[in-house]
């Protein structure tokens, strides 16, 4: 049903016009989501079956490739944010984005169909299609239209992704060939892949392929080097759809591909993810105090952030895979919220540098106290939806390993450090230079409001997300 | 053995895909002495590939037919054809690029049918003696072909070095056949296999495979055999050049396929060792190398040796779908290179070719369609989905997991993505901003048959790329057994 969904979306921005077309198309995928989550919603929480929607038609039968599409709660919550957050960017980029919109609008709503087929794709080869589909868009988009040093950061996105991406492939290959010689039949269907067993070393070597590819996404620390260039180079747009979506195509791939697969080797790694995650949240968070770039900063708080997810998927309960999910929803609203906020100051001064701002409070009070409420999100604050994320995070992951959790909730603290800060030097303190800024227009405010209402309604009623995700979280830890 | 009785109708028709390009151009060349008309050679030229396409596909489904020490079966035919095409597609694009470039046009046409003739039957040899006098067809041709504008230093310069590297290998090669002769008294494959299977591999026989493996190496243009390659690129003109990295690497693949399918030289440890070497080595350079380029066609030359080194980890991984694979990924690289061929021959004026990087820059917002095909084109090349080039480089891939070869794997990997460096420079040049540059290009209105060539090119990448089953299917069919 909703794969029908992605293959017309796919097909419809073709005819790549203005911003209209976009937006209405995003919006009518959009509305299909919700309404087949809202009358489905009983048949979702409740089901004992995982997937909810399963498509497959032929592709290249000889080499054992299907077209294979199929959907569970964790795909469902992670189309509706990335359709949410499409609609979203391409409001955004309403005014942002000038010249060659059609051209522009084209790699964003392409974007937007490779992010939905990695969350729905159950064939490892259309799984790495999508996976490589939704990248050259994306370098597209940041080396056009991005900032002054957009072409470094665009090459450095592309050939992070594009290098981990190849070992992934080659992890693929690796799994559907060993598959192929122990079972006779070659394919590379999850379903057929699941349960392959292997030499505990070569079980290992191939996760690491899988990690590899997922974990320059996500990003874990020693691999995070593009983001902070990436993000902070990107149109808004852009870092909405990075940090919101593509962060999170990490955390996906980990949890329905990386683990299952190889539950053994995830065993044996689990206590280093946990520390590496860790490292993670230690790392971002005094990375983004130190900076002085708005966006920068923000780039580096999603490090962080991740840093959490990585923590939570580790540690293999289900408290801690629903904070992971939670955090993995709230972060993309988040932190996207930051990044769209940023770009609205950056629209009106030309600059993202903190140290030219200061007491803009009185001058644009609504654009402030929505930075107010999305940096207290990223705190943690109880009433927002990252609060119960990095709660149910680290309390599963506390069951798991109580010395790791204990120096990663360090993190929080931190984390207050570094979003209040982005507060306090912006908005107030003494005016340090004169600017003419309007406050927020009702595009900004209908933008930022859904962000706003989605972040409480997370925040003080999760429930509905944790129910979707029960089945598949049951069933991913089944597999351990 | 075949030569003692009289050739049937049958076997006649059988040979006609072969027949035709041999009378093409020699009608073509009387009526050249009659009388000298562009656009009737060109169309004639057209014609007689377009016959031969048709007799390949009615024969397809024949029995192979062994006479005259070739093998017309479907291997054979399946590499004729696609030639073919490939030879319809140079012509469509020769035209234009003669009609701004050359006082002489004619014969141009006569030498590609020639060398195109010289690809087939090599592919079709299943004796040494044919390999070679194939071999030398398709290098004569190309001799002339590489110099024809004569005008040019450049490419008198080109065709020289040319003419000497390839007597050069064909001197190499000839001597490693004498050395197989010397140890087994025969010539024809199939002799020589079933000689190796009585004696195995002695040290002469070894050398002489590798001496062959040498001369085919500079056909292929991999490395160490490579050093002709990126002068004779940049020199040749467009055309040729696309016809240098399709058709006549092709016809070396062809022609190893079938040697090594019916000699079993890939069970000699030394003889794979000495393909890896190569394979490894001509990803690593050509791709190194290709990252320094700042001309179009010289890029393209160092990058077809990486293309090559490829194709031989498929071509090592023999058995396992390995040879399917190698003639899969030429096709794709036949469709994707002159894709990059066809652009600069179609940009290319009287003045000069298109070829350097900088005259890229900021195509797309002059000429948005040329820009996006030429992406595609380098997208393909860099193995990135949607593009014949990345599922070549799949079906690659997984023969070389079946036969295990993984550190050659983790080499085309790394290459891989050195190859998407250089190859999305040339992507961000044509995306970048039109600073103060002049509008260098000049387009005839209306629909050409350049364009109607790219744009089949570009069916081709697109449908490769999206569903190769068909292909792929018919070339499993046409495997040799």
């Amino acid at each position: 049903m909703l794969g029908g969904a992605v293959a017309w979306i796919a097909g419809s921005f073709n005819q790549h016009y203005a911003r209209n077309i976009s937006l209405v198309t995003v919006l009518i995928g959009f509305v299909i989501a919700l309404v087949y989550t809202a009358t489905n919603y009983v048949h979702i929480t409740t089901s004992t079956t995982q997937w909810l929607v399963d498509y497959k038609s032929n592709w290249i039968p000889a080499y054992g490739i299907s077209f294979h599409l199929a959907m569970d709660g964790l795909s469902l919550i992670l189309i509706l944010l990335t359709l949410f957050l499409g609609v979203l960017s391409v409001l955004i980029s309403w005014k942002e984005i000038k010249e060659r919109t059609g051209f522009y609008y084209f790699n964003l709503l392409w974007i937007l169909a490779g992010v939905i087929g990695v969350f729905t794709a159950v064939d490892l080869f259309l799984f790495y299609f999508f996976w490589e589909i939704m990248l050259i868009p994306m370098y597209f988009l940041i080396g056009i239209w991005g900032h002054e040093r957009k072409i470094y950061a665009a090459y450095k996105f592309f050939i992070y992704t594009q290098a981990s991406g190849l070992l992934m492939f080659l992890a693929i290959l690796g799994l559907y060939y060993i598959h192929g010689k122990t079972t006779g039949t070659y394919s590379f269907d999850y379903f057929d892949l699941l349960g392959t067993k292997f030499e505990p070393a070569m079980g290992f070597l191939l996760m690491s392929g899988f990690l590899l590819a997922f974990a320059v996404k996500l990003p874990v620390v020693p691999l995070h080097n593009w983001l902070p260039d990436a993000h902070t180079q990107a149109p808004t747009a852009g870092s909405l759809i990075l940090a919101g979506l593509l962060l999170k195509t990490g955390a996906y791939g980990i949890i329905r591909f990386a683990i299952p697969f190889f539950p053994q080797a995830a065993h044996v790694f689990a206590p280093y993810g946990m520390i590496i995650g860790t490292i993670g949240i230690l790392y971002g968070a005094k990375l983004a105090f130190s900076q002085t770039d708005l966006k920068r900063l923000v780039a580096y708080t999603s490090v962080s952030h991740m840093g959490f997810v990585m923590l939570g998927v580790w540690a293999f309960n289900d408290l801690a895979y629903q904070g992971v999910v939670m955090q993995m929803v709230t972060h993309g609203i988040s932190t996207g919220a930051l990044f769209i906020l940023v770009g609205f100051m950056y629209e009106r001064t030309h600059t993202r540098d903190i140290n030219s701002f200061g007491g803009l409070w009185a001058q644009v009070p609504k654009l402030g106290s929505m930075m107010l409420i999305f940096a207290l999100a990223s705190l943690g604050l109880p009433g927002l939806g990252n609060f119960i994320a990095e709660f149910l995070v680290l309390s599963g992951s506390f069951k798991a390993n109580m010395v790791i959790t204990s120096i990663a909730s360090i993190g929080l603290v931190l984390g207050t450090i570094y979003s209040l800060r982005i507060f306090q030097r912006v908005f107030q303190g003494p005016k340090l230079k004169e600017w003419s800024m309007p406050d927020l227009s009702w595009r900004e405010v209908i933008v930022i409001g859904s962000l706003v209402l989605v972040i409480f309604w997370l925040g003080f009623y999760p429930q509905p997300v944790i129910n979707a995700v029960k089945p598949v979280i049951t069933n991913v830890l089944g597999y351990l | 053995m075949t030569m003692n009785k009289i050739i049937t109708t049958q076997e006649l028709l059988q040979l006609m895909p072969f027949l035709l390009m041999l009378a093409g151009p020699v009608i073509l060349l009387v009526i050249i002495a009659i009388k000298r008309n562009h656009l009737f050679s060109w169309f004639f030229t057209l014609m007689t590939f377009a016959g031969v396409l048709v007799t390949v596909i009615a024969n397809f489904q024949q029995l192979p037919l062994n006479i005259a020490m070739l093998t017309v079966d479907k291997f054979s035919l399946l590499y004729t054809g696609i030639f073919a095409i490939v030879g319809i597609v140079i012509t469509l694009l020769s035209h234009n690029y003669l009609e701004k470039t050359s006082d002489h046009k004619e014969e141009f046409y006569l030498l590609l049918v020639f060398a195109t003739l010289g690809s087939s039957l090599m592919v079709a040899s299943n004796d040494f003696v044919s390999l070679f006098l194939s071999l030398e067809v398709l290098s004569v041709s190309l001799y002339s072909m590489i110099a024809y504008l004569r005008n040019q230093d450049r490419a008198i310069e080109a065709g020289l070095k040319y003419l000497v590297l390839a007597a050069m290998s064909s001197a190499v090669l000839l001597f490693g056949i004498a050395l197989v002769y010397f140890e087994t008294g025969a010539l024809s494959y199939a002799a020589i296999g079933a000689k190796l299977g009585k004696t195995g591999f002695t040290p002469y026989l070894v050398a002489g495979f590798a001496m062959i493996i040498a001369g085919a190496g500079f056909k292929m243009s991999v490395v160490p055999f490579h050093w002709w390659t990126s002068d004779v690129y940049q020199g040749a003109n467009s055309p040729v050049t696309s016809f240098i990295a399709t058709v006549s690497k092709g016809g070396m693949v062809g022609a190893m396929i079938r040697m090594f399918t019916i000699i079993p030289g890939l069970e000699n440890n030394a003889v794979v060792l000495v393909l890896t070497i190569i394979a490894a080595a001509s990803m690593f350079l050509g791709n190194i190398l290709a990252l320094q380029q700042t001309n179009l066609k010289r890029l393209l030359a160092y990058s077809s040796i990486a293309h090559l080194g490829y194709i031989l980890i498929a071509f090592i991984s023999f058995g396992n779908g390995g040879t399917q694979a190698a003639t899969f990924y030429l096709l794709a690289y036949f469709a994707t290179t002159l894709g990059a061929f066809g652009i600069i021959a179609f940009l290319s004026t009287s003045e000069g070719e298109a070829e350097n990087i900088s005259f890229y820059k900021g195509l797309y917002w002059r000429k948005p369609a040329l820009a996006a095909f030429m992406t595609l084109v380098m997208f393909s090349l860099a193995g990135i989905p949607l593009t014949s080039g990345f599922v070549g480089k799949f079906f690659v891939a997984t023969s070389g997991v079946k036969a295990d070869l993984w550190v050659l794997l983790f080499f085309l990997a790394i290459n891989s993505v050195i190859g998407v460096y250089y190859y999305l420079r040339v992507v961000v040049m044509m995306f970048s901003n039109k600073d103060n540059q002049v509008e260098t290009i000049v387009c005839r209105k209306g629909v050409s048959a350049g364009m109607i060539a790219l744009v089949f090119v570009a069916v081709m990448i697109l449908y490769l790329g999206v569903y190769p089953s068909g292909i792929m299917e018919l070339i499993q069919k046409s495997a040799i057994n």
